[in-house]
């Protein structure tokens, strides 16, 4: 994605992401921590972890949709 | 559905990972960084020595214990009086006195000395500190004279039946009126009179006894 304007809108689309599912995201798919090493230092279930990352990704391919189509397919 | 079925395509989450990223730094930014970030992280470490005595000091010589001791005093010295004046010859000095091997102080007398010494040790052990700028502020004075006045109040009550304890605090008298007459623009040889008569009649070594003693009974 070199395209500095859809770089700009997928951040604004992480930063318009409700705390719990940003923290979910960032954690997992940017920084590569396991769901268990999430869960314990957020301190909640795994399953709580991986449902949160899966909200997360649902709202930023559906924010997305409009720009970024075909990455998104 | 599983979290791995939803997953984003690479490229996205491969421009995905400039989201906030750092940027880099070199040793130096990240040293004006980090003396930005201490002081204020580790207070007590940073804190000037002089900042530290002060807020110890304040809170021992607040007007809020000041004034009770004060008043406590005013208090012993009226009832000491009143009933002398109308004892009879059976009065035993000795009843209700708590004996130490230095000194012996009467027992209503013995919180607010206690309180008083702690309170004069702290504002002269503080002293040197205060003068070192070359000059004292208002509150350091006024501390000073409140204390002043507390030494002859206690001077005039039953607590300075103890000969050792009295001769305390005539030194004490004479250093804390030394430190009331010093103005805000003190001449340099003040401290060092006042120093001489700490030393000369090791007053400080005096009274963290008498204040040990004293509270020992508490």
């Amino acid at each position: 994605m070199a395209d500095p304007d859809l770089r700009d809108k997928l951040y604004r689309a992480i930063d318009e992401l409700p705390d719990i599912y940003r923290t979910a995201f960032i954690m997992h798919d940017l920084e590569g921590y396991t769901h268990e090493e999430i869960a314990n230092v957020l301190g909640v279930a795994e399953g709580t972890c991986k449902s949160r990352l899966s909200v997360a990704r649902a709202q930023l391919r559906e924010k997305l949709a409009p720009y970024a189509k075909e990455w998104l397919e | 559905m599983t979290h791995e079925h939803d997953r984003l395509p690479d490229a996205l989450r491969d421009a995905a990972r400039g989201y906030h990223e750092p940027p880099t730094l070199h040793t130096g930014e990240l040293d004006a960084m980090w003396d930005a970030i201490e002081p204020q992280a580790f207070p007590r470490r940073f804190a000037s020595p002089s900042a530290e005595r002060r807020a110890y000091r304040e809170r021992w010589l607040s007007a809020r214990t000041l004034l009770p001791l004060a008043a406590t005093l005013v208090l012993g010295v009226l009832i000491g009086r009143y009933s002398r004046r109308g004892a009879t010859a059976v009065e035993s000095p000795v009843a209700n006195v708590a004996r130490v091997d230095s000194v012996a102080v009467p027992e209503p007398y013995q919180s607010t000395t206690s309180q008083y010494l702690g309170q004069t040790a702290a504002l002269l052990v503080a002293l040197p500190e205060e003068m070192r700028n070359g000059r004292t502020d208002a509150q350091f004075l006024d501390h000073a004279h409140d204390l002043l006045l507390t030494t002859r109040l206690l001077l005039d009550s039953p607590a300075a039946s103890d000969a050792r304890l009295r001769g305390l605090l005539e030194d004490l008298e004479l250093v804390l009126a030394q430190v009331v007459r010093l103005q805000s623009d003190q001449r340099p040889g003040e401290l060092e009179l006042i120093r001489q008569a700490l030393d000369q009649r090791d007053v400080l070594p005096r009274l963290r006894n008498a204040a040990a003693d004293i509270s020992a009974d508490d």
